[in-house]
């Protein structure tokens, strides 16, 4: 049996994936495992990471989302500017976690594939069926939210440099 | 790439799910993918079987058709009662005056108890034939009896007994030839 892509990878990279759109371990799991068991038996040792990243998708789209579909305005790309966090320290993965989980999950999603899989907003638009504009709107959106979540934590925990 | 960036990418990218999940998973997965049955291949059974009942069916078709054309040539001519143009009862002698007919007309399988009273010239489906008057020794039907060479297209005409318009008319075929013997009541003969 050959695989197009070892199939650990595809599992570990969707995990990923889904819990950028779910953001609970637990939740990740169910979504990953039901992904696979519909791509799986469809695709066999064809699946890539391409089409399991859709298959989760289009899982997550009917089971967690079907009613709850937000709808976000077009972003004007002129006023994305690239975003920092100005801190000396360093962000805790228990801090981040918490700033994720303050984001809705299409800026999850966006910031995801955009930050981790490499993938340019004009790509992320076509996979997710979004207008680039809207997809540079969640990352915009996400990561501002995440500087002022991360900024607000550590600023709690290090008053005298607030 | 940011620091923010850099973090996002680091926390993503230190979670993974545990070897006995990715297992489970995987094997789920395995249990859950059809094995390659007849059902793979069921598009292709359906598409043969198609192909192959249609041309079944096409050649079926195409059979009745040629028979169809053959019995209704033959109970028109039939019909005609045209006079034999060489009178003998004897088919030697019918051959040998028939000289541009070059196979045989006289066959074991034309039905006993027919006496030749003569015949002429004439065609079936374009193709040069002998036609015979026969009368039945018993009965005094008078009959035709239309016999030619066994074209690669009459081949195909099956051995049928059909009335039509009164006319019943007989087809069978030898090695050689095509026989069809036509009268206007039901022959005896069975084959």
């Amino acid at each position: 049996m050959t695989y197009t892509q070892d199939p650990q990878h595809i599992l570990q990279s969707g995990y990923r994936y889904a819990l950028s759109l779910v953001h609970q371990a637990l939740d990740a799991e169910d979504l990953v495992h039901d992904a696979w068991l519909k791509a799986y038996p469809k695709y066999g040792t064809k699946l890539t990471q391409s089409l399991f990243f859709t298959t989760i998708r289009n899982v997550y789209i009917d089971q967690y989302r079907r009613n709850q579909l937000a709808v976000f305005e077009a972003f004007d790309e002129e006023t994305y500017k690239e975003i920092e966090i100005d801190t000396k320290h360093d962000i805790s993965s228990e801090d981040l976690d918490q700033a994720l989980a303050k984001l809705n999950s299409n800026e999850r999603e966006a910031i995801f594939l955009n930050i981790v899989e490499g993938y340019s907003t004009q790509e992320i638009a076509d996979k997710t069926d979004r207008s680039r504009n809207t997809v540079l709107s969640h990352i915009h959106r996400g990561k501002r939210k995440l500087v002022h979540t991360l900024t607000a934590l550590i600023n709690r925990r290090n008053p005298l440099q607030g | 790439m940011s620091n923010l960036d850099k973090h996002i990418k680091q926390h993503y990218q230190s979670k993974a799910l545990s070897q006995s999940k990715v297992d489970a998973i995987l094997t789920e997965g395995n249990e859950k993918r059809p094995t390659r049955s007849w059902r793979s291949f069921s598009p292709l059974v359906a598409a043969a079987l198609l192909i192959i009942g249609f041309v079944f069916f096409n050649n079926y078709q195409a059979q009745n058709l040629l028979n169809q054309r053959v019995i209704t040539e033959i109970a028109m001519n039939h019909s005609k009662q045209l006079d034999a143009e060489i009178t003998t009862s004897d088919y030697d002698d019918l051959q040998t005056k028939l000289n541009r007919v070059d196979f045989p007309i006289y066959s074991e399988t034309i039905p006993e108890n027919h006496q030749l009273l003569g015949g002429r010239y004439c065609s079936i489906q374009g193709e040069l034939a002998a036609q015979l008057k026969l009368k039945h020794k018993k009965t005094g039907d008078v009959k035709t009896l239309y016999v030619t060479r066994l074209t690669p297209t009459l081949k195909n005409v099956k051995n049928q007994t059909i009335t039509q318009n009164s006319i019943t008319t007989q087809l069978w075929k030898t090695s050689d030839c095509l026989f069809a013997l036509a009268s206007k009541t039901p022959t005896e003969t069975t084959y």
